[in-house]
């Protein structure tokens, strides 16, 4: 119950740092969000607690359900977007990133019955699963993230092509500085999800019976790890900057997608599914 | 008091006119102290620039002729006959000499509005005048509300968020493409006003190095000394381009300079670094198939006059706004300055009636030596009742005109009709005074402290 009402106060908070985004994008001024940046750090907090509360009431790590799950995943989300607004500034980011967040949360805790298959409460005790989890959301949150600063870039990069201007244009962060973060969003979010990968077949060696490699997580993770390294060793190589970055995290993020549906979804007679 | 402007600018007096005024930094500390002495002004704050030299006063004790006066000001600082500028002068009064230094501050009557340096200048004022001790309670406050207005009115409107010159415009383009511009190289090709203004935006922006290239090497030495550049050889393989994030180009070769195929090599070179190209040529230097390149953002003259003429429009659209912002805070200077009058003259006048009140009680009490107690109670009831009534329109009326420029007057009136002296009834300039009032608004925490 408290963890519930802790996840409410999120999203209510997310409602208020959307409304707050909106206004200051609205007026022409230079004021700082100084709403939206409190309630964006208020919503990382009580998403927090509300997690930490119901690990504390299931005794284990609470990624059993669906439900957990994605809640997970949205705190890995509010966090970034909490640094988008606050650190990095890029509001016109914030108010498409919140909204999606928002319906996520409600997403969320409207999934109560599934539960992850098989005995999900006894693995979650291994500590390697215990990494391998938030390592790979927390990676999810950043190729996501990316995704959303391509989505601008593109759209900046556009207007400046094409020489006709947005109402919102001097609200969008330099190309540069862009492309520099998604890139970064990229090369972190494929660190952790290489450590995601290690720690999970890690755990497989832990709980052989329980898994298979020709699982459609495993699978589509190794995917995606591949699809990065490309990415990585063509910009290192042949100089793959600015839309280029934007179109590869956009793709990515419909990896991921297709990741985590098949994953959790299509895979349902292995450790990863829901039923 | 008497608060108010008087002076000339670009909307009243062609440059010809404001050049004879212009006070000098070695010259305006002796016009500020000259104004206290001679003029008998109380407060003084001298506004110097290139567009306008107004001279703001504040006088506590209201002489006829005070424009004539500082008029006459006018005449010592360009030598001129009154006749010959008379007709340029502008004088505002009371609300209206604060809305005019609110608007002055805040750019809106400046020749290119939402200028950020005119706040600048204000503030630059305003400081010389505290150092040469002429300004006091009313100055400190109103210059600090006006520097304050000034910014709130940068941080709440976009009145001065565009650039509205090509040369900025180019500078601005620049940053939405790199952010900052620290650390990044920028070229100049062929030369001409427009280029070598744009290069020096750049490089006062923070761009790093400055190459320039001119098929006459002689000609790039020159420049390059002069822009505090670096001469380059041009060559027509345009290998300056691969050190470069930024071009702008302005040759007069009747050709184009930079065609795709041959950007395309520099490109790979560049290892797909963005490259902002300006062209400012005409006949253009830049083939515009260029700006179908990845990376490269490529813009002309007409490019940049457009985004021009789309910001000035825009500035223009946010005047609204900012007289909205500038009413708020008028209001607000002119009850704290209403309030600070009203309330010591209300008091004075009321304590006057309070002391004629008692001396005619003791004096008939001592004339008739038979009232009785209840009887003195009776009295006392009666005489606070009538002055009370006595007091009620004036102390009314005062209130009710505190916000407009009428309430000095009210307050002058009943100070002189009934002799009243009040705490701030200062007969001469005090200055170095500073505000014990509490702040009109928060943002009078950004009034500068010096």
């Amino acid at each position: 119950m408290v963890d519930t009402i802790l996840y409410i106060c999120a999203t209510f908070s997310l409602v208020v740092t959307f409304i707050a985004t909106l206004r200051l994008l609205w007026t022409k001024g230079e004021t700082p969000n100084r709403i939206g940046i409190p309630a964006a750090w208020v919503a990382v907090g009580c998403m927090g607690l509300g997690l930490l509360v119901n690990g504390l009431q299931l005794g284990s790590f609470p990624a059993a359900t669906l439900k957990d799950s994605l809640l997970l995943l949205s705190f890995f989300l509010i966090a970034t977007n909490a640094v988008v607004i606050a650190i990095l500034r890029f509001d016109l980011l914030a108010a498409i990133l919140t909204p999606c967040i928002i319906l996520l949360n409600i997403m969320s805790l409207s999934f109560d019955r599934l539960v992850k298959a098989p005995s999900a409460e006894s693995y979650l005790q291994s500590a390697f699963a215990v990494l391998h989890i938030p390592f790979f959301l927390l990676s999810y949150a950043l190729f996501i993230l990316a995704a959303g600063i391509g989505i601008l870039y593109i759209a900046l990069d556009y207007q400046m092509k094409n020489k006709s201007y947005l109402r919102l244009f001097n609200r969008f962060p330099p190309l540069m500085r862009m492309d520099h973060y998604t890139h970064r969003c990229i090369t972190f979010g494929f660190v952790f999800l290489t450590v995601g990968i290690v720690t999970g077949w890690l755990f497989a060696q832990q709980v052989r019976t329980m898994f298979s490699y020709m699982d459609a997580k495993v699978l589509s993770s190794v995917v995606l790890w591949l699809y990065y390294i490309v990415y990585l060793h063509l910009r290192m190589r042949i100089g793959w900057i600015g839309k280029r970055t934007g179109y590869v995290a956009i793709t990515g993020c419909v990896l991921i997608v297709i990741a985590y549906v098949s994953g959790n979804f299509l895979g349902v007679s292995n450790i990863h599914g829901y039923q | 008091m008497l608060l108010s402007v008087l002076g000339l600018s670009h909307k009243t007096a062609p440059v010809e006119i404001r050049e004879k005024f212009a006070i000098s930094d070695r010259a305006l500390a002796e016009a500020l102290r000259g104004l206290v002495q001679r003029y008998g002004v109380d407060e003084a704050v001298v506004l110097s620039t290139c567009n306008r030299v107004e001279i703001y006063t504040v006088q506590r004790q209201v002489a006829s002729g005070t424009r004539g006066d500082v008029c006459d000001f006018f005449g010592e600082l360009s030598g001129l006959e009154r006749g010959l500028y008379n007709d340029y002068l502008y004088r505002f009064v009371g609300d209206q000499a604060v809305r005019h230094v609110f608007r002055v501050a805040s750019s809106v009557d400046s020749m290119i509005v939402g200028e950020p340096q005119i706040l600048g200048q204000v503030k630059e004022a305003f400081h010389k005048a505290m150092d040469c001790g002429t300004t006091g309670l009313i100055f400190n406050t109103l210059f600090s509300r006006a520097l304050a207005v000034g910014k709130k009115v940068r941080t709440e409107t976009s009145i001065g968020r565009s650039a509205v010159s090509v040369p900025y415009a180019a500078v601005e383009l620049a940053r939405k493409i790199f952010g900052t511009l620290g650390g990044k190289n920028a070229v100049v090709v062929g030369s001409g006003d427009m280029s070598e203004t744009t290069a020096k935006h750049l490089k006062h922006a923070g761009v790093e190095n400055l190459f320039v290239v001119n098929r006459t090497h002689e000609r790039a030495v020159a420049m390059a000394s002069q822009l505090g550049g670096i001469p380059v050889e041009f060559n027509s393989e345009l290998e300056f381009l691969v050190r470069s994030d930024i071009m702008i180009s302005s040759t007069s070769s009747p050709h184009f300079l930079i065609r795709k195929s041959a950007l395309e090599s520099i490109m790979q070179k560049r290892r797909n670094r963005l490259l902002f190209l300006i062209d400012i040529a005409v006949p253009r230097d830049i083939d515009p198939e260029v700006n179908a390149i990845e990376n490269v953002y490529l813009y002309n003259i007409d490019d940049l006059e457009h985004i021009v003429e789309k910001n000035v429009q825009e500035r223009r659209s946010e005047l609204e706004r900012v007289e909205l912002i500038i009413d708020g805070e008028v209001t607000k200077f002119l009850h704290w300055i209403a309030s600070r009058d009203i309330v010591p003259t209300v008091r004075a006048f009321r304590a006057y009636l309070d002391d004629i009140r008692r001396l005619e009680i003791e004096r008939s009490v001592k004339n008739s030596h038979g009232f009785t107690h209840e009887q003195l109670l009776q009295i006392e009831y009666f005489s606070r009742a009538l002055i009370n009534k006595i007091s009620h329109l004036p102390t009314a009326k005062m209130k009710q005109h505190a916000s407009t420029g009428k309430g000095f007057s009210y307050c002058e009136l009943l100070r002189e009709l009934f002799e009243l002296k009040t705490d701030d009834t200062r007969p001469s300039r005090d200055t170095n005074e500073t505000s014990t009032d509490p702040p009109v608004s928060p943002s009078m925490n950004d009034a500068p402290k010096r």
